[in-house]
C-alpha cells in the first residue's frame, strides 16, 4: 500500500475515532469501511458503515463515491434524494459484493494538499446529516 | 449585576425569568444552595446560578463545598472553584497568548495591565478584557493572525483570505481537534471563541454527481 495512503488511513481512524476494515487493492490503494457512523435521527438506521475506494492516484484523485447500508430510508418516508442512489449498488472489495446505497458526492475543484480522505468522509456524512 | 449585594430575586428579574421560578447557587457538589426571594445574594462568593421550577424547590441538605465562580472575559466566561488568580492563570483558563494585556474591566475608562504574576481575587471583581491579543491559528496549515477571540467564520475565512490562504469565501470550515479529530463543517454565521493554535481545514464544498 502506498505510505501516502497508510497516511490517509491513520487520519480517518485519528478523526473519527471508529473502527476501520481495510483491504488493498492490486494498485497500492485500498478498500476502506468506517463502521458505526451516526447518520443522524432522520434516517433508519440512524447509523451505518461507510465504505471508499482510495486509489493508488491518491491524494491527486478524488475519494468518491461512498457507501452505506443497503436498507437505508428516511423515517418521514420521503425519498432518499438527490446524490443518492439506491439501485443496483454494491460495495465491492476484494472479499465480496455487498449491496449498499451509493452517496455520490464529488469534489470537482478539491485542493490535493488540503482536502484529505478524512475531510471528505466528513463532508459526506455532514452533507448526509443536514439532508 | 448593578451591585455587588443583591436579593435572589432581583438576580431572576435581571436574568428575566419569572416568579414561577427560584434562585439555585451552583456549587461544586451535587448538592447546591437554594436561595429565596429575599435572600441576600453576595455575588463576591459565587456567580454561577441556576432558575428552579418554584414547584420542585425543596429543602436540600446543607451544602459544603464552594460555589463555583465565573470569570468573564470579553463576553466570553470560563468557570473555577479557584477564587484567587494571577493574571497568568487566568490567561491560560482562556487560552491567551501570553504576550496579551489582561485588564480588569473598571466602570471607568481607566483599565490598567496587569502583570502575569499580580494576584486577583474573585471577590475584588470577575470582568477582564485583553488588549494587545492577537491568536494565531492554522487555516488548512498556513497561519492566520487574528486581533479578536470571538469572529464569525465568515471573517475568519476572509481573514485568512486576506492573509494569502488560497481559499474561497464559498469553502466549509471544519475545526481540526487537539487530538486529530474532525469536528462537524461550521457555518458562516457560527461565532468562534478562538484559542492559540486552533486549526482548522477549509475546503470547497462538493457537487452531486
Amino acid at each position: 500500500m502506498k505510505a501516502e495512503i497508510e497516511t490517509a488511513i491513520q487520519e480517518i481512524r485519528d478523526a473519527f475515532g471508529c473502527a476501520l476494515e481495510i483491504e488493498r487493492d492490486a494498485d497500492g490503494g485500498a478498500f476502506v469501511k468506517a463502521l458505526n457512523l451516526e447518520l443522524g435521527p432522520q434516517y433508519e438506521p440512524d447509523r451505518s458503515w461507510v465504505a471508499f475506494r482510495i486509489t493508488y492516484q491518491y491524494p491527486f484523485a478524488d475519494v468518491y463515491p461512498h457507501m452505506v447500508v443497503p436498507n437505508l430510508r428516511r423515517r418521514d418516508g420521503k425519498a432518499l434524494g438527490e446524490a443518492f442512489h439506491s439501485e443496483n449498488q454494491a460495495w465491492e472489495p476484494p472479499s465480496g459484493r455487498q449491496p449498499a446505497v451509493m452517496v455520490s458526492r464529488s469534489s470537482k475543484h478539491r485542493d490535493p494538499a488540503v482536502e484529505t480522505a478524512a475531510i471528505k468522509l466528513a463532508k459526506v456524512l455532514d452533507w448526509i446529516r443536514t439532508r | 449585576m448593578p451591585r455587588r449585594r443583591l436579593t435572589a430575586r432581583d438576580i431572576l428579574d435581571q436574568a428575566g425569568i419569572g416568579r414561577g421560578f427560584v434562585l439555585q447557587r451552583d456549587h461544586g457538589s451535587a448538592n447546591d444552595e437554594m436561595l429565596t426571594d429575599d435572600a441576600e445574594v453576595d455575588l463576591g462568593l459565587g456567580n454561577v446560578f441556576r432558575p428552579i421550577p418554584r414547584c420542585e424547590a425543596g429543602p436540600l441538605p446543607p451544602c459544603a463545598a464552594p460555589p463555583k465562580l465565573a470569570f468573564v472575559l470579553d463576553d466570553d466566561w470560563q468557570v473555577t472553584l479557584i477564587p484567587d488568580q494571577t493574571a497568568h492563570m487566568l490567561k491560560r483558563l482562556f487560552g491567551l497568548p501570553e504576550g496579551v494585556d489582561l485588564l480588569r474591566d473598571y466602570a471607568s475608562p481607566h483599565d490598567q495591565p496587569i502583570r502575569n504574576d499580580e494576584h486577583l481575587r474573585f471577590a475584588d471583581g470577575c470582568v477582564f478584557t485583553a488588549r494587545k491579543l492577537t491568536i494565531t491559528v492554522k487555516v488548512n496549515n498556513q497561519a492566520v493572525h487574528v486581533t479578536k477571540r470571538r469572529i464569525t467564520v465568515l471573517d475568519l475565512k476572509r481573514l485568512a483570505i486576506a492573509q494569502g490562504v488560497s481559499i474561497k469565501e464559498g469553502c466549509v470550515l471544519y475545526p481540526v481537534k487537539t487530538d486529530g479529530s474532525l469536528g462537524s463543517a461550521l457555518g458562516d454565521d457560527t461565532v468562534l471563541t478562538l484559542k492559540e493554535c486552533d486549526a482548522f481545514n477549509c475546503v470547497e464544498p462538493d457537487d452531486n454527481s
